[in-house]
């Protein structure tokens, strides 16, 4: 039984619909911003989908960004391989890695896992900033953008990448719209309820955490590999968990099981730096306090609290619908 | 002899490195362990630590005063935060995890703001400038003082568990909650005293680092994870367990470097995901495992 949100169309055709408008017409500083917000809503939502559906609260998830951004640096700039490719076989390893690190982690529960996705993460981080070849804790640049002029498309114009992104991150929220409501997401929603009612059903629990773990990984290494197209430069920075840490922000802040609020947490987060940081060096301390407010006064996020506002306000008419 | 000698400088390192971890992870430790409440601002207390511990430094012109008000002061700011924010959300580890991981940017621009972004260092206190020769090498006589500090410190916390009221309480609040609650002990009182008791060690810590460690903004970050490693490493909640973890990672974060400098961070992280895995409630649990 699917609960229909009235405000979700308009919000995201605002959110998508100003992005792709801003991505249009805007100069190259507000471009800039449009990328990065595009890139980072692929990641926030991937991050959702574990955190909000699975409830599988990953406190490591940029390592999969990291291994995306890794791999397409490796094969496109070592290796010799076709950028288009080689996003391709980031993706994949970002689903390899999923499944790998996936089949591990869901061993445990709750604030293990936190732990333990930070630690594997890290050693991925740890990995990266030692590694000679891509020039340790300094990063590597001159990596080249996917060549799409044999269609008519030159992905080295600011303003086409910036379109490409806010496209990108449409596709992926379809892919995940799609995803929660299929019988898959479904099961998923049902084991972070009650894990043993699930069980009970005979379904293996395990299978499913790993593969939706292995799902999240593989778009957040699109991101990744987005993200390295983005910057032309692999720095471990990517996969720090710092970074694990803003995407958790974004989607609590936002509205965790929702998609929709990723997507406006990603908007805010990055609209708000932006913003403050022209008016003062010290963003992070007013970040940091408004978004400690944001979790204590509406822990279900600001998505989750418009919506049961609005909810609220229907009710009556509704006559007793099962709020399920 | 050359190779001695090296192994023994090396080992002196690793052992007020992992006096100073303990230090840290052991508040850490009960506040997780006990207090159910996995705080990342911890070490944002410890840098406060340092930070203040500098300034006081430097109008009192006493490495001791500081040793003595710095605590006291992050005390009070860990009482306050405890009262008003950690203590309301106890049980609930994510809004944990993500109040508390807003602390750190707050925390980070707090002292930008305060202190600005150079480094500092404090002066290594007179009494304990002097360097002492060891394994053909001089060697600070400040690094054993820390050392010392840590043992005592493991030595008072021992005895403290073991053999007071406040110790008996906590270890009756760690092995079960509601039956001590039950029984009349105010575990509520109980557990602040011990939250103060794990902030005033990290704030120690703060003091006794700035004379070693570069004082700057996200010097917290930096030892937040090592401390976290040592806590799930020994077990959370357990004094021995933190000793244990702490010299584990005190070693490897001392020999890796020297050893295999390519994979010395990479150790830490494998060891803790490793005994995640394996053996989640830590090496030396509170509770046997049932």
């Amino acid at each position: 039984m699917q609960r229909r949100d009235p405000l979700a169309l308009p919000l995201l055709a605002l959110l998508f619909g100003g992005l792709f408008a801003t991505g249009l017409y805007a100069g190259a500083y507000w471009l800039t911003i449009v990328t990065e917000i595009a890139i980072f809503t692929i990641f926030a939502l991937s991050v959702d989908f574990l955190v909000g559906y699975a409830g599988l609260v990953t406190f490591g998830h940029a390592g999969f960004m990291g291994v995306g951004a890794y791999a397409l640096a490796y094969l496109s700039h070592f290796a010799g391989w076709p950028v288009g490719l080689s996003i391709l076989a980031g993706i994949a390893a970002g689903a390899l890695a999923g499944i790998l690190i996936g089949w591990l982690v869901t061993r445990v529960s709750g604030v293990f896992f936190i732990m333990v996705t930070l630690a594997v993460s890290m050693m991925f981080w740890a990995w990266a900033s030692r590694s000679p070849v891509f020039g340790r804790d300094d990063g590597l640049g001159g990596m080249k953008r996917m060549n799409l002029r044999a269609i008519g498309i030159d992905l080295n114009d600011p303003r086409t990448f910036a379109i490409v992104c806010v496209i990108a991150a449409a596709l992926i929220y379809l892919l995940f719209w799609w995803l929660v409501r299929s019988p898959f997401g479904q099961i998923l929603k049902g084991i972070k309820q009650n894990e043993n009612r699930i069980r009970a059903q005979g379904l293996p629990v395990q299978s499913y955490k790993v593969a939706a773990f292995a799902v999240a990984s593989a778009v957040a290494a699109f991101a990744g590999t987005l993200h390295l197209q983005n910057t032309k430069f692999v720095h471990p920075e990517v996969a720090h968990w710092i970074k694990s840490g803003e995407s958790l922000i974004v989607v609590i802040v936002g509205g965790a099981g929702t998609l929709v609020g990723p997507v406006i947490g990603t908007f805010l987060f990055f609209v708000f730096h932006r913003v403050v940081e022209s008016f003062t060096q010290n963003w992070q301390i007013w970040m940091g306090l408004l978004f400690i407010a944001i979790v204590l006064m509406a822990p279900e996020g600001i998505y989750g609290r418009l919506r049961s506002l609005t909810r609220k306000r229907a009710a009556p008419s509704r006559e007793g619908a099962p709020d399920a | 002899m050359e190779l001695f000698n090296f192994i023994g400088i090396q080992v002196l390192n690793a052992l007020w490195l992992s006096a100073l971890l303990f230090m840290l992870a052991v508040g850490l430790s009960v506040e997780f362990g006990l207090l159910d409440v996995l705080n990342l601002a911890h070490c944002t207390l410890y840098m406060l630590g340092a930070y203040i511990g500098y300034t006081v430094a430097q109008i009192a012109g006493s490495y001791w005063v500081a040793l003595v008000v710095a605590p006291i002061a992050v005390t009070i700011i860990g009482a306050l935060l405890y009262w008003g924010l950690l203590s309301r959300l106890r049980g609930n580890h994510l809004i944990q995890a993500l109040i508390t991981f807003g602390l750190l940017f707050v925390g980070y621009d707090a002292t930008r703001l305060i202190w600005g972004v150079e480094q500092f260092r404090m002066a290594v206190p007179d009494l304990l400038s002097a360097t002492v020769p060891v394994f053909d090498q001089t060697y600070p006589i400040y690094r054993f003082f820390v050392l010392g500090v840590g043992l005592l410190t493991v030595l008072c916390l021992y005895l403290g568990l073991e053999r007071t009221r406040l110790g008996a309480v906590v270890r009756a609040g760690v092995d079960d909650r509601e039956m001590a609650a039950t029984l009349g002990i105010n575990i509520d009182r109980a557990f602040f005293t011990v939250f103060c008791i794990g902030t005033a060690l990290a704030g120690i810590a703060g003091v006794l680092a700035a004379p070693i460690r570069s004082v700057e903004p996200g010097m917290d970050v930096e030892i937040l994870i090592p401390a976290l490693v040592v806590v799930v490493i020994g077990g959370p909640g357990s004094l021995k367990g933190a000793v244990l973890g702490a010299v584990l990672i005190g070693t490897a974060e001392t020999f890796g470097p020297v050893l295999v400098p390519d994979f010395a961070s990479f150790i830490m992280y494998a060891l803790m995901a490793l005994v995640l895995l394996l053996r989640p409630q830590g090496l030396l649990p509170v509770k046997p495992a049932h």
